[in-house]
C-alpha cells in the first residue's frame, strides 16, 4: 500500500465524518421545521416566515454539524428566539389595543420586548457557562431568525425592534461581565 | 474444556499482556477456545499461530514496513481524549487519529478475513463508519476498543458477502497455494476459518457493549483498560457469546 493510497482513504474517512455531521445535524435539528409550520399557520405574510424559517434551518444545521462551540448554541438560541416569536404571533392575532380614542398596534412593542427577553435569556446562559464568542454568535443568530419568523409581520420595523430589543436585553449581561473581568 | 483442562487461569482473570498469545492467529485461537469449548478438540489439531503467519505472509514485510512509516503511536487515554474532540467537532486531530487508527484495524482485518485486499477493502470501510459514527462516540468509553468493534463488525459483514457469493475457496485456495502453504494446511484453515466466521457470527448478535469488551479482550492491542469492572464485562461478554453460539450451532 502506498503513502497515495493512504491519503485516498484517509479523504474518504475525512469525507465520510463530514457527511455524518451533517446527517446528524439535520435530523437532529429537522423538528425545529414544526415551528417552521406553526409559523406560517399562524401568520399573515407566510413569505418572510418562510425565508427566516428556512435561515434559522440552515443556520441552526450548519452550528451542528461545525460543533464545538457554536454546537451549543443552538438550543439556547432557539429557546430564546421562541419567546419574540411566540410574542409576535400573538400580537398579530390581537392585532391592535384601543384605549379611549387612540389604537396602536402591538406586533412592535411584542417584538421589542420578546427581542429583550430573548437577548437576556442568552447573555444569561453565555454567562453562566462562560462561553466564548462562537457561542455568543450563534445564539444571536439563532434567535434573531426565529424571533424574525413572527416579528416579519410588521416590516423593517417589527426586524429593527427585534434586533434593538435583542442588544438591550443582552448588553448589560455582557458590560457586567466585562466589567468584572 | 474447562478452565482447569486448557490450563492456567480463565482467561478472563490474565492479565491482557501475559495471555498465551505470540501471534494474532493466537488470539483468535483464543476467541475460538474461549467461545466453543466444545469443539476445542478438533480446533487443537490446527497449528497455532497458524493464522498470524498467514495473515504475515499475506501483507507482506514490505507493506507492513510502509504501515510502520505512517503509524502513530499514541497512548490510549491520548487517543480517547482525541476522539472525544473529534466528537466535538474539533477537526485539529483528525490526522493524527487516521493514523493511530488506521494499522490496528488493518492488522484486525488481515488476520479475520486472510486475504489482502478483502482486508484492505473492509478496513477502509471501516475507517470511513468509524468516522462517520464518531459523533456519537462515548468519551466514557475507550477509543480502541470502540473502533476495532466497528472493524470486527465490518469484517463479518465481508465474510457473509463472501459466503453468500461463495467467493472465498478459490480466492483462498489460490493465495494460500501462492503462499507456498501445503494442502494438509488448507483443510485445517478452512475448518479454522468456519470457526472464526462462527465465532464472529455469533459476537455479532451481542450488544454493541459486548462486542467491545471481548474486542479488548482479545485483540491485544485494544486492551488498553483494566480493573474489575472490565473483568465483570468479560465475563458477562463471554457467557452470553457461548450463549449465543451453542443457540447458533447447538454445541
Amino acid at each position: 500500500m502506498d503513502s497515495e493510497q493512504l491519503r485516498h482513504i484517509e479523504r474518504a474517512a475525512r469525507l465520510a465524518y463530514e457527511w455524518g455531521r451533517a446527517r446528524r445535524a439535520l435530523l437532529g435539528f429537522a423538528p425545529s421545521l414544526l415551528l417552521v409550520a406553526l409559523g406560517i399557520v399562524f401568520t399573515t405574510d407566510a413569505r418572510w416566515t418562510l425565508v427566516f424559517g428556512f435561515a434559522m434551518f440552515l443556520g441552526g444545521v450548519l452550528l451542528l454539524w461545525y460543533g464545538q462551540e457554536p454546537r451549543r448554541a443552538v438550543l439556547p438560541g432557539l429557546l430564546a428566539g421562541l419567546v419574540p416569536l411566540t410574542l409576535a404571533l400573538c400580537a398579530k392575532q390581537m392585532g391592535h389595543v384601543c384605549s379611549g380614542d387612540t389604537c396602536t398596534l402591538v406586533c412592535l412593542p411584542a417584538c421589542v420586548l420578546g427581542g429583550g427577553v430573548a437577548g437576556l435569556i442568552v447573555a444569561m446562559v453565555g454567562k453562566r457557562r462562560q462561553r466564548g464568542p462562537g457561542f455568543w454568535l450563534g445564539a444571536a443568530m439563532m434567535a434573531l431568525s426565529t424571533g424574525a419568523m413572527g416579528c416579519a409581520c410588521v416590516g423593517y420595523s417589527g426586524l429593527i425592534g427585534l434586533a434593538l430589543g435583542y442588544a438591550a436585553g443582552s448588553a448589560p449581561v455582557l458590560v457586567l461581565a466585562w466589567l468584572r473581568g | 474444556m474447562t478452565d482447569g483442562e486448557r490450563g492456567g487461569a480463565p482467561l478472563w482473570d490474565r492479565p491482557a499482556r501475559s495471555r498465551e498469545v505470540t501471534g494474532r492467529g493466537c488470539i483468535q485461537k483464543s476467541v475460538i477456545r474461549a467461545v466453543t469449548p466444545g469443539v476445542g478438540a478438533a480446533y487443537s489439531r490446527v497449528p497455532a499461530c497458524h493464522q498470524g503467519r498467514l495473515a504475515s505472509n499475506l501483507a507482506g514485510a514490505d507493506s507492513r514496513q510502509k504501515l510502520g512509516q505512517v503509524m502513530d503511536h499514541i497512548d490510549p487515554p491520548a487517543l480517547d481524549a482525541l476522539v472525544a474532540r473529534l466528537a466535538e467537532g474539533d477537526r485539529s486531530g483528525f490526522p493524527t487519529i487516521f493514523r493511530a487508527l488506521w494499522p490496528p484495524i488493518l492488522r484486525l482485518c488481515q488476520s479475520l478475513l486472510k486475504n489482502e485486499a478483502d482486508a484492505l477493502d473492509a478496513a477502509q470501510e471501516a475507517m470511513e463508519k468509524v468516522f462517520t459514527r464518531s459523533s456519537d462516540y462515548d468519551p466514557q468509553r475507550a477509543a480502541l476498543p470502540w473502533a476495532l468493534a466497528i472493524a470486527a463488525w465490518e469484517c463479518r459483514t465481508t465474510l457473509r458477502k463472501r459466503q453468500r457469493r461463495r467467493e472465498a475457496p478459490p480466492v483462498e485456495e489460490e493465495g494460500l497455494s501462492e503462499l507456498g502453504v501445503s494442502a494438509g494446511e488448507t483443510e485445517e484453515q478452512f475448518a479454522q476459518r468456519d470457526l472464526v466466521r462462527a465465532a464472529l457470527d455469533a459476537l455479532g448478535n451481542l450488544p454493541e457493549l459486548d462486542r467491545e469488551t471481548l474486542t479488548a479482550t482479545f485483540w491485544e492491542e485494544a486492551a488498553t483498560t483494566s480493573g474489575a469492572t472490565l473483568r465483570k464485562r468479560r465475563e458477562r461478554g463471554l457467557e452470553r457469546l457461548r450463549t449465543s453460539f451453542r443457540r447458533l450451532y447447538g454445541f
